[in-house]
């Protein structure tokens, strides 16, 4: 058959060097409609705030009672953080089953494993991307209002070590059946949002002091245990699904 | 390991698959009980049977995604369980059903499952191109997978198939719910597949389409197989496996008593009546020698039978499969 000269743009592409998964979620991620809506929302919402807090200076000449503006720009970054990208992975391993993938990754010598942790790190870059992204306007603050910049980076770093964790929870969540993901979002996903969601809202601005070297170390106890445990169970799930699935069909 | 190493591969054996024994029980039902047969390199292979008749758990033990309860399997010489990673270098594998990505287009599909397969930069383009150009997808390059036809998906799980140039290709259901031209465009990269000594394996519902485009047909009933061998042979056998006759059927016109074809059929020996219309008959003779069949037309026609239209009925492989699983139960 005569070949056509292609117009898409076959070898300017991601790097060989990526995990072939990691490119194939990437490409899917940074197209989804959530993510880009909620990551342009973000962005507009942060913009405006930080608008607003520069007038605001430049009208009272106080750097002081401002915190409301910030207060704002960062419950936006923890929702979109820890609240709606976590979710998108309630469905992930679905979408493998829904495009009849798991036989063809099982032929290219994918298992689970691959898979899951595939999912996994594509959700902490897409949550670094968001972080990364909006890292200029923190430092616009800084000039602008003077704020403490190591505080603010290191109560970035908490809510995105939050996202990682209720990524995995979510992955682990997606390999159930509908009705059970809905039990266990009601009875785990959702008390465990109302537990760390809003202590890292007010960790904005107020990492600071001795105590914090021990609360960083014992999150990292607590996130790691938890992270790798949710994703040993998704896993375990996916596997069960890659290798039973056809029998339910 | 994800990507699979690409090596040099050893020469492969003339018989490329060889099945002993297999069997395959879920719980208390039996699926596949007893399968023997062999696959030599370049065949195109049809595997036929009813739903349940156990061709996909057949087809998934072959393609190594499933494992047998006893029995072997060798694919190029290897054991597909106890080496499924160097069978995986030689089969391709198409299922029934195919389903979609979101936010993926076609290009980025083929893309993702070359990179898997191992294949680097220019070499990994190349390939993709070939795959677009021979499944005749390029044009769709650019569309998204969730926005294509039936048709258009079957072409796009054929060319994710092609991708590492498999020695031995496995479809399960191909054709099925594709139009009148898109199974006439699957049919004809069947061919050159075929052309270029690839060896495949195809199950269909559609007997006859598996008649033109396969050397060997596979017969599998209630987990068994029942008939192996080529289709014109099939055609030809009465069911149990000797040669059959060969059938002419003869419309005639009716002038006077409506009866009379049929009078005519009841004392001339081999004729019966195979319909009565208003106007005319239709009736049938079979005969084991072609000459047979001739002299029977001449009498008829001497007799003063009015022949309006005749001909040889080739019996369709459809009724071929069904006597014989009449035959078998």
């Amino acid at each position: 058959m005569a070949s056509i000269a292609p117009s898409f743009p076959i070898e300017a592409d991601f790097s060989d060097r990526l995990n072939p998964l990691l490119v194939k979620e990437l490409r899917q991620g940074l197209r989804n409609r959530v993510f880009v809506s909620s990551f342009l929302l973000v962005h507009a919402f942060v913009a405006i705030a930080i608008g607003f807090e520069t007038l605001s200076i430049g009208f009272s000449g106080e750097q002081s009672g401002n915190e409301s503006w910030m207060a704002l720009q960062w419950a936006a970054e923890v929702l979109f953080v820890c609240i709606l990208l976590p979710m998108r992975a309630l469905t992930a391993t679905e979408d493998e089953v829904r495009a009849s993938a798991p036989d063809l990754l099982r032929l290219a010598n994918y298992d689970a494993g691959a898979v899951i942790f595939g999912k996994w790190k594509t959700q902490l870059l897409l949550s670094s991307v968001l972080l990364v992204s909006l890292a200029p306007y923190h430092f616009l603050r800084f000039y602008v209002g003077g704020a403490d910049v190591i505080s603010q980076t290191l109560a970035l770093l908490w809510a995105w070590s939050e996202s990682a964790m209720l990524s995995a929870l979510c992955l682990c969540l997606s390999t159930l059946r509908v009705w059970a993901r809905c039990i266990w979002i009601a009875v785990l996903l959702i008390p465990l949002w109302i537990t760390l969601v809003p202590p890292s809202l007010l960790l904005f601005g107020h990492i600071d002091g001795s105590g914090i070297v021990v609360a960083l170390i014992v999150w990292s106890v607590v996130w790691f245990g938890a992270t790798m445990f949710f994703l040993t169970l998704a896993i375990s799930g996916f596997d069960t699904q890659m290798r039973y699935r056809h029998l339910a069909e | 390991m994800s990507e699979i190493e690409k090596k040099t591969p050893p020469p492969l054996p003339e018989k490329l698959v060889e099945v002993r024994g297999l069997h395959r029980a879920f719980d208390k039902v039996h699926a596949v009980q007893d399968l023997s047969f062999e696959i030599h390199r370049g065949q195109v292979v049809g595997f036929i049977g009813a739903n349940g008749a156990g061709k996909t758990t057949t087809m998934r033990i072959m393609a190594t995604l499933d494992s047998p309860s006893s029995g072997t399997v060798y694919v190029g010489g290897e054991d597909v369980m106890q080496h499924p990673e160097r069978v995986r270098r030689l089969i391709g594998w198409m299922p029934d059903s195919f389903g979609t990505y979101s936010y993926m287009t076609v290009f980025e599909y083929l893309d993702f499952f070359a990179r898997a397969y191992g294949f680097k930069a220019k070499e990994r383009a190349e390939r993709v191109r070939d795959v677009m150009d021979f499944a005749d997808l390029t044009p769709l390059a650019e569309r998204p997978m969730n926005k294509l036809s039936k048709g258009m998906g079957q072409r796009l799980c054929f060319g994710r198939m092609l991708l590492p140039d498999p020695e031995f290709m496995i479809l399960d259901e191909p054709a099925a719910g594709l139009d009148p031209k898109a199974r006439m465009e699957f049919k004809n990269l069947v061919r050159i597949l075929a052309q270029r000594g690839k060896t495949l394996f195809i199950s269909s519902h559609i007997l006859s389409e598996l008649g033109e485009m396969c050397d060997t047909l596979l017969f599998i009933d209630a987990g068994k197989i029942v008939y192996h061998g080529g289709s014109e042979q099939l055609r030809r056998s009465n069911g149990n496996g000797a040669d059959g006759k060969a059938q002419i059927v003869v419309d005639v016109a009716v002038t006077g008593d409506p009866q009379s074809p049929a009078l005519w059929a009841a004392m001339n020996p081999g004729w019966k009546l195979l319909e009565q219309k208003r106007d005319g008959a239709r009736l049938a003779l079979a005969a084991s020698d072609p000459a047979d069949l001739a002299a029977g037309l001449r009498k008829m026609i001497l007799d003063g039978v009015q022949v309006v239209e005749f001909h040889r009925e080739e019996r369709k492989l459809e009724d071929a499969f069904v006597d014989m699983i009449k035959k078998i139960q």
